[in-house]
């Protein structure tokens, strides 16, 4: 479980990513195609 | 728009510390926060001057994001660990994003790559950056959203595209051990970076300590010599 700051609550881990993970496409780790970076964008 | 936008990001320069760019002269929740609160955006965080300074870059001019090099160059600590800084003199010493260890590794490289470093040779600052992201993570303490601890995805990014950066630099200085230790580790983590959350830890610690048996401290030794002898 992770507490997000500025009143964002208490949520399991796997549910909550900052959206700057799309880092990995604009540095070219990941494909923006890549299964894991467009179910996270959904 | 373009004219103007370009005035917006150059009149969050510091005027007299040329190179210092606070993140937004505005305060969030402006109508409950005063001028006295000293949190707020008056702040000159590593990741938006890089990320500012980027901007700069992609309008072909490359003198403010120098300058923001050397700001980050002469703040950094021994311990690559570069303060958000209140003012000139004063710093908030609050926890230990690792993507704000790497992000001058990156613009050092945007400059590097336009032929745009003039006379500043940022080796020492690399050196630490690189030696103390290997030594540190890849668990961050704090995420750059909301400052949660752990793997973050938006965190590894930076720092597996920083050392790849470190990685290159070495290899220009002919240290191709340390060029293909820095390498083999970014792949380290860009391969890991793909299991899901509850297999990582326990993957992520067993490879780790398969890739750093014995290599680890001859390079970190090594790392640290380039950066003692860059300062001589």
């Amino acid at each position: 479980m992770m507490q997000i700051a500025n009143g964002g609550g208490l949520h399991p881990a796997r549910n909550v990513v900052g959206g700057d993970f799309l880092h990995l496409v604009r540095f070219g780790i990941r494909d923006p195609n890549d299964a894991i970076v467009r179910d996270s964008s959904k | 728009m373009y004219r103007l936008s370009r005035c917006v990001l150059l009149a969050h320069e510091d005027k007299v510390f040329q190179g210092a760019m606070v993140a937004s002269m505005s305060i969030p929740w402006g109508e409950t926060k005063g001028d006295q609160d000293l949190g707020g955006y008056h702040l000159v965080w590593t990741r938006d001057s890089c990320i500012a300074r980027w901007r700069f870059l992609a309008t072909d001019q490359t003198s403010t994001p120098l300058r923001a090099l050397i700001w980050l160059a002469a703040i950094q600590r021994r311990t690559a660990f570069s303060p958000k800084q209140l003012d000139r003199r004063d710093c908030l010493l609050v926890g230990l994003q690792l993507d704000q260890i790497a992000f001058p590794i990156l613009l050092a490289w945007w400059l590097h790559k336009r032929g745009a470093l003039g006379l500043f040779h940022p080796r020492a600052t690399i050196a630490r950056a690189a030696a103390r992201l290997i030594l540190q993570g890849p668990v961050t303490t704090q995420d750059r959203w909301e400052e949660n601890a752990g793997y973050s995805p938006s965190t590894l990014a930076v720092v597996i595209a920083a050392l790849v950066c470190a990685a290159e630099w070495a290899k220009d200085f002919s240290k191709t051990d340390v060029a293909d230790f820095v390498f083999a580790y970014a792949d380290w983590l860009r391969r890991t970076s793909k299991s899901g959350p509850s297999q990582r830890r326990a993957s992520w610690s067993r490879e780790f300590d398969a890739i750093t048996s014995g290599s680890l401290r001859l390079i970190l030794t090594r790392l640290t010599r380039m950066q003692t002898q860059t300062q001589q």
